[in-house]
């Protein structure tokens, strides 16, 4: 990290309550080993969450976002991952088409038998970060004079 | 344009005359020359002779919807069934208007039994800014809005009463913007996205201008803001990302925004992004067609998963 070896990514997880955050427990319990470096928010279904937490998270100073829920057609309020899906495909165009690094906005689904799963997934999204790099500082504001 | 003026103000006066509508909104002359505005006429109590104010030329480029709302928005207090029984209004559309009318409607905004819709071909509309800088009022195709220039709508379908006459012909390539934002380097479209927004003054003009912009609350009105931004991502920046996604399967590609915006930031290259993503992921166009259903408001299973991540030794 040329020079900034201290850098360690930072990455909010917003799991879904039925599924990854049970895997997410399961990978815990069955003592499997991931990077420390998620911060896991726990979410009712994928499909509740707002575009505008990812960005606020990014804002709060995250280096990269994941979302997971149920596969598709397991969600426990039946089609909720499916509704996110469609949200999910555009905004990770869409971010990426402004500019942001595809490695930053990850989305899977992982159910909670899967710890294992859930354990790999972690591990390839702080690689993937890790690769990126820091968020760069987006900000270029406040401007003080007409230019 | 002066025939389709005049047909459109004997069906305005007929219309009053007949007290078919209470209101009717359309374009007046503007106070400077080559200009037009919106203008909202209470026929309720005027006569018929009021039509004579309304013009069509290409100076039109309003769009008309945005005021619709407002109309049939529920009592902010009181009780529901004692507000007063809804208006009618009769509305003049071009297409880029009638494809927001019609996106009201499916949100259900707006009442179809309540509008009376005199629907107008459209030739496009001229770019004030555009004419500035060429000083050629005349050349009608290089002071076009961009928008226009991509317009597939210009000729209205499903209106009460339509005026048939010149319309733009359908362009060949309709998303030429975005194609080209997109062959560019991540960090060259960064740099643009930030260097167009790094003007933005957060007057909330292009939410205003916008015709599917309606919330009551809008998430840009939240208490935490922070304008000068603690983290990596501005305000500014969530304010533009969510704003234009919101669009997303609603907006009518009519430029509102982009015209309202002091800072002649551009809105574009943005919006029609995701009207690109709509059409190839979903194959939903805001198009004239009444029925359809907004694609962010239903799924199909068919839907791609492409974007999923997968970790690489499986689970
Ligand atoms: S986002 Fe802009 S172009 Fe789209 S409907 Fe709203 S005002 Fe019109
Ligand atoms: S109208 Fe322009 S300056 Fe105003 S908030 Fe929108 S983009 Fe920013
Ligand atoms: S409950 Fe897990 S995605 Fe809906």
């Amino acid at each position: 990290m040329d020079g900034n070896s201290m850098w360690e990514p930072k990455i909010v997880a917003f799991l879904c309550n039925w599924c990854s955050y049970a895997g997410a427990d399961l990978a815990g319990v069955s003592r499997i080993q991931y990077g420390p470096n998620i911060r896991i928010i726990r979410v009712p279904c994928s499909g509740r969450i707002n575009p505008l937490y990812i960005l606020k998270a990014f804002q709060n100073g995250a280096d990269g976002v994941l979302v997971s829920g149920c596969h598709p057609g397991d969600c426990h309020y039946i089609s909720g991952n499916l509704v996110a899906r469609r949200k999910f495909t555009l905004l990770k165009n869409f971010l990426v088409y402004t500019g942001l690094e595809p490695e930053r906005i990850q989305f899977s689904w992982v159910s909670a038998s899967e710890g294992q799963r859930f354990a790999a997934l972690m591990d390839k999204v702080i690689a993937d970060v890790r690769k990126t790099g820091p968020m760069e500082n987006q900000i270029k504001e406040p401007r003080l004079a007409y230019d | 344009m002066i025939e389709v003026q005049n047909q459109m103000r004997i069906l305005a006066s007929d219309l009053i005359r007949q007290k078919r509508v209470d209101f009717i909104i359309g374009y007046e002359q503007g106070t400077l020359a080559h200009t037009s505005r919106p203008c909202i006429i209470d026929v309720r109590t005027s006569g018929p002779e009021v039509s004579e104010k309304l013009v069509w030329n290409s100076y039109c480029s309003n769009n008309l919807s945005v005021y619709l709302q407002k109309f049939f928005a529920p009592p902010v207090q009181g009780r529901k069934k004692d507000a007063a029984p809804p208006l009618r209004i009769g509305l003049i559309v071009k297409g880029c208007d009638l494809r927001s009318v019609l996106n009201l409607i499916r949100e259900k905004q707006v009442p179809r039994e309540n509008l009376i819709l005199i629907g107008l071909p459209c030739t496009g509309m001229l770019d004030k800014k555009k004419m500035e800088i060429n000083k050629d009022e005349l050349d009608i195709e290089k002071n076009i809005q961009d928008s226009c220039l991509e317009c597939r709508f210009s000729n209205v379908k499903g209106v009460d009463f339509e005026i048939t006459g010149k319309t733009r012909e359908v362009p060949g390539d309709l998303y030429e913007v975005v194609r080209l934002f997109e062959a560019r380097t991540r960090k060259d479209r960064l740099a643009y996205f930030e260097k167009e927004i790094s003007r933005c003054i957060r007057c909330n003009a292009c939410r205003q201008a916008c015709p599917s912009c309606y919330c009551r609350e809008c998430f840009a009105d939240q208490k935490d803001m922070k304008w000068l931004g603690s983290g990596t991502m501005s305000d500014t920046m969530i304010y533009h990302l969510i704003r234009i996604f919101h669009q997303a399967g609603r907006c009518a590609e009519c430029d509102a925004c982009f015209r309202a915006c002091p800072e002649e930031i551009d809105l574009r290259t943005f919006t029609r992004k995701l009207a690109k993503d709509v059409e190839e992921l979903f194959g939903f166009v805001t198009d004239f067609n009444r029925e359809s259903i907004p694609p962010l408001s239903t799924f199909s299973s068919g839907d791609s998963d492409s974007f999923i991540t997968e970790p690489e030794e499986g689970g």
